[in-house]
């Protein structure tokens, strides 16, 4: 090739190649805008990127959990400031990216570090898809720690944990579990049976109670209707009593079941109830089922119906009362109406004397009859136990009988031990006692009936028996004998006197001895017996000069005696009574009188009312005490007020002696004898 | 190896290899395969033979050159490309496209599949530069395929070659820039050279980072029957605009120039510090043969102006980069391989390089 020609292709290949440039320089130029736009779009990726990383960690930090994120290789490639508060772990140790020094100071604030450990080793060893397990810090934290696979395109790159705090919650478990097992022992322990149902009305629960009334086991009754395990009924009617639940579930109200129903059990027995039904409502308000408490009330009925059967006697005795307290006023007025007549002979007016006396006698005692039993019930009725001679008692119980047992012309045989025998007793009571069963005898035995009194001595007790011939009680009165207000309706055609509450003091009185009393009866007309059982607590013989000294017959005396009274012709009277006796009386009418008359008359016995005008008793009483003419003077408090706070207040007045009105003259009279000088 | 030290690629084929394909007139004949096999397998042994820590399949299969064996066969090409003159006063001319579209007839990466099964140490793989190649748009144009289509598949085919190259295994691919210094000395403004740098690094551009890292670049003033086509050309001249190729390593032939401190110097001055540069110590045109010690000199030089991270040592140019080059023995080219290999050694004794 010439040289002409190598220009020529020198000049083309140079033409071609700078050609060439020009397109490069263009493609160059798109490549360079290609690659601005590629970078601008490079640049918003990386933006986006950024942001969404950021919005990740700031999910990640927002998270109620703490999160550690994990590589195959146990480096750390994520983490939130929860976690590292969780654990107090320093930054250092995280920047520090590895995972075993990480569990290595988280299994210093556990309770199981081995434990711990291990179980981290088994999740990377065996790589499960999730695991749960809760972690116990010393410091009383619980923690509930869950990992899960982390997978980036279908591919296991690491492991992410999660950590929460359920110390709270477990607090509330264990918190409800207390209330759960107080409930249960509540309900276990409480007296009502309870039953819980659901809100379609089917049971939940029964309590041992509810177990034992129906008849149903809790497990057996779960699921059940209530209808079938709570079958009720009217008591009158017997038809099926209306389901509480329903009506509670239906209108959210506290509902109580009619009165008067019966339950009837899975075993056919009845037991009479009383129910009351209120909803269960959850936090929100919402019904979410309904509690039934019932309780057996056949003792309440059985106490209501005994209440009304004492209340029936109670009026039945007030009615007797006021008969047989009117009976005496009759004759009492009739008498002294005789007495106070222009033409009443001599003996007409010791008649009307008579009449008036045994009518105030009967009276006295009926009232200290319903005081007795008063103060027993009441518990407030005193023993003055002292040792107290068998043959006397039952010879003091015989003289206050015999006029009652002589009057139907009663045979009386009584039967004591040869040997005397002293026990410790009050011995007015046991007469008290003693007297009531003769008189009772006499009464309910028809004329010329035999009536034996027996007392023997069996090991530590003393065994008195009264008999007789009488007309016996029923088998269905026996029980009820002792009771207040009881008269045995057999005997109620007969005009006899008496209130019914002679046995129910004998009973009080025997039992504040510490005995017990029985009666018996073969049946009505076939006599009854009444056995007294008492301690023989301190028994003895009584000593031969004790009976001698008894014998003597008391020597005349005579005193001063002043009369306090504002009711003259109880003074009056009281002071004629004495005056027979020999004994020198003034009487006065009022307390400043008594005092004037104390220092004038300087008697040495006073009987003073309580009740007086000006000044009480109980003042004139301590003025007469502060006198320098007090100190041999008996002050004697005659008194309506017969309580035992009464004779209390007397005796600190100064007073030496209670007696309550009507006083018995003979008794005074022994008592004025008494006093030595 | 301390110093890193790598053969730029081709090494004469076996006598037998020529004698065949001469006979045949095709070296694309399958009857020739066998001895392509064998050729490949004894150059792989006798370049592991020679202690290089990187070697080449000797390129023993590439027909009919470094510079056309992606096209050659193309129906779509005519003989008469432009011509390349050397100083020896022959010629090589290249493939002209003369239709649409501009693909490879094939890909280097067939060559690894041969060499893999044969070598024991990392091969790296040569391919050409798709500013060699675009030198085969004609002047006149191709109707209905534009200049710019033809950058377009020009480029795609090369991201293809290279990124199957790396795909398949080589540890380095390395693209054959021997067009740099020949562009000053068809355009002297610098422009083609411009081009040719833009043309070049909007392929790598389709690389990442971490790929271009496997990549590296070879430049020199050509090397056919021990001559050369613009060793004429300042280096100075090429250098500046080398460095600005986005690739980290640089294969530069440094043993057959005349000033090579000058060269060195240049280096200096534009080497970036995520390049290193490969400077040639031996000469695949110079019949003598290296010693160990002449080489370790020589790195020691290129060492007072390379820092000892990015210094690398390699041969000037490969040892027959057109199949018919008998200038140089198979057995000269493996012992200037050798003595590379050990000079480098010895150098790296020297610098305290372990």
């Amino acid at each position: 090739m010439g040289s002409e020609e190598e220009e020529e292709e020198e000049e083309r290949l140079r033409s071609a190649a700078l050609e060439n440039a020009k397109s490069i320089h263009r493609a160059r130029q798109r490549a360079e805008r290609e690659l601005i736009a590629a970078k601008e779009a490079l640049e918003l990726k990386t933006q986006e990127l950024a942001r969404s990383l950021a919005v990740m960690q700031a999910t990640l930090e927002s998270t109620f959990d703490g999160i550690l994120v994990t590589d195959g290789e146990r480096r750390v490639s994520g983490f939130n400031e929860k976690y590292l508060r969780m654990w107090s772990i320093p930054r250092e140790l995280i920047d520090a990216g590895r995972h075993e020094r990480l569990l290595e100071l988280c299994a210093t604030r556990l309770a199981d570090s081995e434990g711990y450990l291990s179980r981290i080793e088994a999740i990377y060893a065996t790589s499960p898809p999730e695991s749960i397990d809760v972690l116990e810090l010393t410091d009383g934290r619980v923690y509930e720690r869950f990992s899960t696979i982390e997978y980036l395109d279908g591919r296991n790159i690491g492991r992410v944990w999660s950590f929460r705090d359920i110390t709270a919650q477990k607090l509330v478990e264990a918190e409800l579990r207390q209330q759960r097992e107080w409930f249960q022992v509540t309900l276990a322990s409480i007296g009502d049976a309870v039953i819980t149902t659901d809100t379609l009305g089917r049971v939940t629960f029964l309590n041992a109670v509810a177990e034992a009334k129906t008849g149903w086991q809790s497990a057996e009754a779960r699921g059940l209707p209530l209808e079938r395990i709570f079958n009720v009924v009217s008591e009158y009617t017997r038809q099926p009593a209306p389901n509480p639940i329903r009506r509670v579930l239906r209108e959210g109200a506290i509902v109580e079941l009619a009165n008067h129903t019966v339950l009837i059990s899975k075993d056919g027995s009845e037991v009479a109830v009383e129910d009351s039904a209120a909803p269960i409502r959850d936090a929100n308000g919402e019904i979410s089922g309904a509690v039934m408490v019932f309780h057996d009330v056949t003792a309440r009925r059985r106490a209501e119906a005994a209440l009304r059967e004492a209340d029936r006697r109670k009026d039945e005795f007030l009615a007797t009362l006021a008969h047989e307290l009117r009976n005496p006023l009759a004759p009492i007025r009739q008498a002294a109406f005789i007495a106070q007549a222009s033409g009443a002979s001599d003996a007409q007016k010791r008649w009307s004397h008579d009449v008036i006396e045994r009518q105030i006698q009967h009276m006295s005692l009926l009232l200290d009859d319903l005081l007795d039993i008063s103060r027993v019930t009441r518990g407030t009725l005193v023993l003055r136990v002292q040792p107290t001679d068998l043959a006397a008692m039952i010879d003091a119980a015989v003289e206050t009988a015999r006029p009652r047992i002589d009057a139907k012309r009663h045979t009386l045989k009584v039967e004591t031990p040869d040997r005397p025998i002293q026990f410790n007793a009050d011995p007015l009571r046991m007469a008290q006692i003693l007297s009531n069963l003769l008189m009772n005898a006499a009464k309910y035995t028809d004329p010329e009936g035999l009536i034996r009194l027996s007392a023997k001595c069996e090991g530590e007790e003393m065994i008195i028996r009264v008999t007789d011939t009488g007309i016996g009680i029923s088998a269905e009165s026996l029980p009820g004998i002792f009771e207040m207000f009881t008269q045995v309706s057999s005997a109620r055609d007969r005009a006899e006197d008496g209130l019914g509450i002679g046995l129910a003091l004998t009973k009080g009185l025997v039992e504040l001895h510490g005995g017990k009393i029985e009666a018996s009866s073969a049946g009505l007309g076939r006599g009854s017996e009444f056995t007294v059982r008492l301690p023989m607590r301190g028994a003895t013989e009584p000593g031969r000069s004790a009976a001698g000294a008894a014998t003597a017959e008391p020597a005349p005396v005579r005193r001063r005696v002043l009369i306090a009274d504002d009711n003259r012709d109880s003074a009056e009277t009281l002071a004629d009574l004495l005056r027979m006796e020999g004994h020198a009386v003034t009487a006065v009418h009022d307390g400043p009188g008594s005092l004037a008359a104390f220092e004038d008359f300087r008697p040495d016995i006073v009987l003073l009312d309580i009740g007086m005008p000006g000044l009480d008793g109980y003042e004139v009483a301590r003025r007469m005490r502060a006198s320098r003419f007090s100190k041999d003077t008996r002050l004697i408090a005659i008194t309506g007020w017969g309580q035992e706070h009464d004779r209390e207040r007397a005796f600190s007045a100064g007073f030496d002696y209670h007696l309550t009105k009507p006083v018995d003259p003979r008794r005074l009279s022994e008592l004025l004898r008494s006093f030595r000088y | 190896m301390p110093l890193p030290t790598e053969p730029i690629g081709s090494i004469p084929r076996p006598l037998e290899l020529l004698q065949a394909i001469e006979a045949r007139g095709d070296g694309m004949h399958p009857a020739l395969d066998p001895l392509y096999e064998e050729a490949t397998r004894d150059t792989i042994a006798r370049m592991e033979a020679t202690g290089s820590p990187v070697i080449t399949d000797g390129e023993q299969r590439k027909y009919h050159n470094f510079w056309t064996y992606s096209v050659h066969g193309l129906k779509n090409t005519s003989p008469n490309g432009f011509k390349i003159p050397f100083s020896a006063g022959h010629t090589r001319r290249m493939l002209l496209l003369t239709a649409e579209p501009f693909r490879y007839k094939r890909y280097a990466d067939q060559y690894l599949d041969v060499a893999l099964r044969y070598a024991h140490v990392p091969i790296k793989q040569a391919v050409i530069s798709p500013s060699a190649l675009s030198l085969m748009y004609p002047a006149e144009g191709i109707h209905d395929y534009s200049r710019e289509q033809f950058i377009d598949d020009l480029l795609r085919e090369h991201e293809t070659e290279v990124r199957r190259c790396l795909q398949k295994g080589a540890c380095k691919v390395q693209i054959d820039f021997t067009e740099g210094r020949l562009a000053m000395k068809i355009d002297p403004s610098g422009n083609l050279l411009s081009s040719f740098i833009d043309l070049n690094n909007l392929a790598l551009s389709r690389f990442s980072a971490a790929d271009r890292r496997h990549i590296g670049v070879h430049t020199c003033p050509g090397g056919d029957r021990d001559s050369t086509h613009s060793a004429d050309v300042d280096y100075a001249e090429l250098l500046p605009s080398l460095f600005e190729l986005n690739v980290g390593s640089l294969y530069i032939a440094l043993a057959g120039e005349a000033d090579r401190r000058g060269v060195l110097e240049t280096i200096r001055r534009h080497l970036r510090p995520d390049q290193t540069v490969f400077v040639g110590v031996v000469a695949p045109i110079d019949p003598h043969i290296e010693t160990p010690e002449e080489v370790r000199d020589r790195v020691l030089e290129a060492a007072e102006y390379i820092p000892i991270g990015q210094l690398g040592t390699t041969d000037d140019c490969g040892f027959s980069p057109f199949c018919d080059d008998r200038s140089t023995t198979r057995d000269t080219a493996f012992a200037k391989i050798t003595a590379r290999v050990l000079g480098t050694t010895l150098a790296a004794e020297v610098l305290g390089v372990h």
